[in-house]
């Protein structure tokens, strides 16, 4: 099932718009699938009520990532207004898991609130940078919540619940299902415009070790778009991003929670390629920093699609067959209508009864038109007879207000912000 | 209205009001706007910057916090000199990079660290990054240079910073603050 | 006796020029609020552009108003004025016919190329490059061959003008020259002068460039000989209006002109200093000394001068006009005008709305406050006060009181027409000052979503109000120009398609005399080859060192040199 048909300049965006609506029910319909963990009570932990901030980055989920012998929480990730959260904030081990804490910004630590009883962990309390990691192993089952010390007031909060019930419906861990769910991230509703080539089809490529995105195919009014611009790939595939026209790079916009995918934010050209290898289950968005108005953004859906592989939006191709030629089909049917509606409006015009009518001899048509009657003033002023007084009113309160202005402007904004380019 | 318009038949009279109407909307919503304009500038020209602005958003250069340039202090709350030598952004091939130096002089009488953290540019973007003069005696100097590798075409807009002061007793107190940056110079 | 039974063949051709006029009109308008409506975000979706064909749009709007409707109104409306002042056809008609097909051509071309950006299967390639064509940004060859066929057009059609006038000169010899053919032919002298350097521009640099013959251009030069044309631009279409406010308003306001020597000056003034005065546009562009950016400046600033004669005597002339009518006192006159009129309505508020722009002119201009509101929307809301009204306000004032005139058709929808122009300076009032104000809290132009970074509008410190406010503001006052422009359309189409001869019109198309006539001013003002040579030369004073230091820095490389392309370097 290949859509690579990058001539998608000759799709018109009402094409796109049908398009993509007949695909956002199908989508609409499997968004409610998503969402990977139990939910699990912290008793108010992360919210604004325990002593510190709220904690921005816990969205309700508790990432399980149990089944596995050590685990990583990044110590100072981007959250909470400023890189003050842990990552993820609330995480769930079996129990003899070695949490590894990873510094990954500065001035941090990690100070114990609340544990099991009969549990050990004394946290790190001493400040650390960059770099700096940490290890417990964490044996007692139940809830451990701790924080950052210099910044519990931003947030930075965590929980790790040893042991309890993994399953909140994560699926078979072997072949997790992931539905294709963009949000409106190829609209024009989300950063940048929207995804000219997108024609809401997911391209199917599991199964495979290896595939091919390509990096500035023709699309979007130029060489601005991703081939294709989604693709569902298995996990552990390797994407060979292959730059096909120049200055575009792949920046990425979102991803599951643990996956670490950075991009390549160098801006390269034609020749070049990147890849990377797609382990996590989930939907990746990226896009090209330079070309991001234009609306080159792409997607990759990591895992089987849920109920047969690449059945969403089936009704791309269809929508597309006639849609590179909808803008003569609309100008045709403009010149139709207007030579249709032309004759109609003369007819009217034609024999509509002159407005006033005064003086002209109704409906017949006369060899010479007529104009108005020359105006006859009341009282005919001479040039010496004429005193514009009223005039000078005028031209002095407009240039008081010149001045005002003036004045204004120059003292108050110009003086108090100070040139930005000089100076 | 038109000059041959002799005879005031009802038609006239109601494109008269009409035309009265107009005439008032005309005039009178445009110099509504701009007196409401006027007032306004005068307004905030007057008890500008106060309660009056609402929008917390507001991160103009002019009206938030002072900026601080080469050659201003970077944490004044300390009783410490940490000056900034030198700031610039060096526009590469290879990425555009962000080099700066501080002078600390822990003129206090207690030990002194100062610590550079993340930049943050003018278009929101997070640089990690950082360095630190580690402990300073009292009375010892050092000059900590630091250097962000920024994403192309953006600028520094703040850095956070803090100077750790050793209390006796093994406890620490931090200053910390977000320092803003004025313009500062690109260099090809 | 109307126009059109004096004169049938330079009535058909002003209607030509105006027909094609009125179309760029209709389509550019209907670009004006597709883009108001998705650079403010609303419905944003409902409209079929994406944020790169936001640019095709604003090219269109700014190309098919700025200069296509402009050029074609100008030249339409000069062929009435030479013809009816003069009292006598055209010398030489088919020149002028050539000129206006050389025009049309040209349009269609650069029509193609920017449509080329909704529909790439149209012929030739795409042309997003902005009404301000300058390098980097490059469009199809079609398109600059399409621009300067506009340009070269106008020429031929202004050749006409002049053709015209010597023919009357060898039959009266010795005449003072008729205002309204003096006003023409300031207006096309000061015209060939600056637009040479557009001509320029496109023919040997951006033409060869697209093409492909040439690898690079200068992207300094190239823009500042399109600055050169670039202001003296909005004087071109300036001055028909001031044209239609010296000569036709008067008469309208029920008055005589008050004074015709001073309109001569005002002329003459913009004959010399219209041109010198492109590098204020480009006070923010390295490689031009500040010396010829303050040259540039003061030039500009004493443009103010005739804008303030003007101000002056078309006003007392509007009150002569009234105290006729039997007004008295100091304001009461005001009422006295005949408001309902639209010709008069019309070309009344034009002139208003043009004193507000005058003063965010003189911000443009000085060269420092220029850049707190460099490239910002201040500057779109300061030109829509006046290309956007001053000109395109009057011309549909000029529309209602000629067309019936040119045609011999009765103004159809008189209520509409009385109402349209009250609507659009509803709206642009609107408009224009949610952009001035949104223009100093630093919202830029040119941008399809100018809050497309995640902080929405948070970089942003307005002064007054929210921009969020200000977005409102802009697309309720664009829709209502959207509207206020269908109705002016709608009275237009009505009227050509009506039939003609029926009844009475109600336009008169005679001017009265002048109060103070042309007798009383020295014959010199006249003379427009002694002032055209004083134009040169402060052009020359202007422009010549910074043009020959770009041009001897290399004229495609700049610091290569100026023989080194000869040289294979």
């Amino acid at each position: 099932m290949t859509r690579l048909d990058n001539n998608n300049t000759t799709l018109s965006r009402r094409g796109v718009l049908r398009a993509a609506a007949g695909s956002a029910t199908a989508l609409a319909a499997g968004a409610a699938a998503t969402g990977t963990a139990a939910a699990q009570d912290y008793g108010g932990w992360f919210t604004g009520d325990a002593k510190g901030g709220a904690v921005g980055n816990y969205d309700g989920t508790t990432v399980d990532q149990t089944g596995q012998d050590e685990v990583t929480v990044e110590v100072g990730v981007n959250a909470n207004g400023g890189s003050f959260g842990f990552g993820p904030a609330a995480v769930r081990v079996d129990p003899g898991t070695t949490v590894n804490f990873e510094w990954v910004s500065n001035t941090h630590n990690v100070v114990v609130e609340d544990q099991p009883e009969g549990a050990d962990w004394s946290g790190d309390e001493e400040i650390n940078n960059e770099g700096y990691s940490y290890s417990h192993t964490f044996e007692t089952e139940g809830i451990y919540k701790y924080y950052c010390d210099p910044h519990l007031s931003m947030g930075m909060k965590g929980a790790v619940v040893v042991g309890g019930s993994g399953d909140g419906g994560g699926g078979g861990s072997d072949a997790p299902t992931v539905e294709a769910d963009y949000g409106d991230w190829f609209t024009s509703d989300a950063d940048g415009g929207a995804a000219g080539n997108f024609d809401g089809s997911t391209a199917d490529r599991t199964g495979q070790d290896e595939v091919t995105v390509e990096v500035g195919t023709n699309a979007n009014g130029g060489s601005f778009g991703f081939g294709p611009p989604a693709v569902r790939v298995s996990p552990g595939t390797t994407v060979n991003f292959e730059w096909v026209s120049n200055t575009h790079n792949v920046v990425v916009q979102n991803q599951p929670s643990d996956a670490d995918w950075s991009g390549d934010e160098e801006i390269n050209n034609e020749g070049y390629s990147y890849s990377h290898t797609f382990d996590t289950p989930g939907v990746y968005t990226y896009y090209c920093n330079p070309h991001l108005t234009a609306g080159m953004k792409g997607a990759i859906v990591v895992g089987a699609a849920p109920g047969g592989s690449g059945g969403d939006g089936g009704g791309g191709t269809g929508q597309r067959a006639f849609a590179g030629s909808t803008l003569w089909k609309s100008v045709f049917a403009g010149g139709v209508a207007l030579a249709m509606l032309a004759p109609i409006l003369a007819s009217y015009y034609r024999n509509r009864t002159p407005a006033g009518g005064s003086g002209g001899a109704g409906s017949e048509t006369t060899d010479e038109i007529t104009e108005a009657d020359e105006f006859e003033p009341e009282t005919e002023i001479g040039h010496d007879e004429y005193d514009p007084v009223g005039t000078l009113a005028l031209v002095a309160i407009y240039f008081l207000i010149l001045v005002g202005m003036w004045a204004f402007t120059y003292f108050v904004e110009f003086l108090g912000n100070g040139p930005t380019i000089v100076g | 209205m038109t000059d041959t318009d002799h005879e005031a038949d009802g038609d006239d009279v109601t494109r008269r009001w009409l035309i009265r109407v107009l005439v008032g909307l005309g005039f009178g919503i445009p110099i509504a706007i701009e007196g409401a304009t006027l007032v306004g500038l005068v307004e905030s020209w007057l008890f500008g910057d106060g309660e009056g602005d609402d929008d917390a958003a507001s991160t103009a250069t002019t009206t938030s916090e002072p900026t601080t340039a080469v050659g201003d202090d970077l944490l004044p709350t300390t009783d410490r000199a940490e000056t900034l030598t030198e700031a610039t952004v060096y526009a590469r091939d290879d990425g555009w990079r962000f080099d700066l130096a501080v002078d600390v002089e822990n003129s206090g009488d207690r030990p002194y660290e100062l610590r550079l953290g993340t930049v943050t540019t003018q278009d929101g973007s997070r640089v990690e990054g950082g360095a630190s003069t580690g402990r300073l005696a009292a009375g010892e100097s050092a000059t900590l240079s630091a250097s962000y590798d920024l994403p192309d075409g953006e600028t520094p807009a703040t850095m956070a910073v803090v100077g750790v002061e050793s209390v006796e007793g093994g406890g620490e107190r931090l200053f910390r603050r977000d320092v803003r940056f004025g313009n500062i110079p690109v260099q090809g | 006796m109307t126009f059109v039974d004096k004169f049938p063949e330079e009535a058909k051709l002003v209607r030509w020029h105006f027909g094609v006029g009125f179309v760029a009109l209709a389509l550019g308008g209907l670009f004006g609020l597709v883009q108001s409506l998705y650079r403010t975000g609303y419905f944003r979706d409902a409209l079929p552009i994406d944020a790169a064909q936001y640019y095709t749009v604003l090219t269109g709007h700014g190309v098919l108003l700025a200069l296509v409707f402009t050029t074609f109104l100008i030249c339409g409306f000069f062929v009435w004025a030479i013809t009816r002042s003069l009292d006598r056809p055209l010398a030489h008609q088919r020149v002028a016919w050539a000129g206006f097909f050389a025009m049309l051509v040209g349009t269609t071309l650069a029509a193609i190329t920017i449509l080329n950006g909704f529909a790439p299967e149209l012929p030739f390639g795409s042309a997003d490059v902005l009404y301000t064509f300058y390098a980097p940004l490059q469009a199809h060859p079609a398109f600059y061959v399409g621009a300067a066929l506009l340009v070269v057009g106008s020429w031929v059609v202004g050749a006409e003008y002049f053709l015209t006038y010597r023919e009357w000169r060898a039959d009266n010899p010795g005449e003072r020259i008729p205002l309204q053919t003096f006003m023409v032919l300031a207006t096309f002298v000061m015209w060939y002068l600056s637009s040479f350097g557009v001509a320029v521009e496109v023919v040997v640099f951006l033409i060869p460039w697209s093409l492909g013959w040439i690898s690079q251009v200068d992207p300094l030069l190239t823009r500042t000989l399109f600055w050169y044309f670039g202001h003296p631009v909005v004087y071109f279409w300036l001055l028909p209006a001031y044209l239609a406010w010296y000569t036709i308003l008067p008469k309208l306001a029920g008055g005589k002109l008050f004074s015709d020597p001073l309109a001569r000056v005002v002329f003459v003034l913009f004959v010399l200093l219209s041109t010198p005065v492109g590098f204020h546009h480009q006070y923010t562009d390295p490689g031009i000394a500040e010396g010829f950016k303050f040259i540039a400046m003061t030039n500009t600033f004493m443009l103010l001068l005739p804008s303030l004669l003007t101000a002056f005597t078309v006003v007392a002339s509007l009150e002569h006009g009234a105290r006729q009518r039997g007004a008295t006192g100091y304001f009461g006159w005001l009422r006295a005008l005949p408001w309902g009129k639209p010709s008069f309505s019309a070309m009344a508020l034009a002139g208003l709305v043009f004193a507000a722009g005058g003063f965010s002119g003189m911000i443009n201009a000085g060269m420092n406050i220029n850049y707190l509101i460099h490239n910002t929307i201040w500057v779109p809301g300061h030109f829509h006060l006046t290309v956007g009204t001053a000109f395109a306000l009057t011309m549909m004032g000029v529309s209602y009181w000629l067309v019936p005139q040119i045609t011999g058709k009765q103004l159809q929808h008189k209520t509409i027409a009385a109402a349209q122009p009250f609507v659009w300076v509803i709206g642009m009032t609107l408009m224009s000052n949610a952009m001035h104000r949104g223009g100093l809290a630093g919202l830029p132009r040119r941008t399809a979503k100018p809050l497309f970074r995640g902080e929405g509008a948070a970089p942003f410190d307005p002064v007054v109000g929210s921009i969020a406010e200000m977005q409102l503001q802009i697309a309720v006052g664009g829709t209502l120009l959207f509207v206020a422009l269908a109705m002016f359309l709608v009275v237009m189409t009505g009227t050509w398609l009506s039939r003609s001869g029926v009844g009475q019109l109600s336009v008169n198309g005679t001017i009265p005399a002048p109060l103070s006539g042309p007798a009383d001013s020295p014959r010199i003002l006249d003379n427009l080859k002694v002032w055209a040579g004083i134009a040169v030369v402060l052009v020359i004073i202007a422009y010549g060192l910074p043009l020959y230091s770009m041009v001897a820095d290399g004229i495609l490389s700049p610091g290569a040199g100026l023989l080194a392309p000869l040289l294979g370097l």
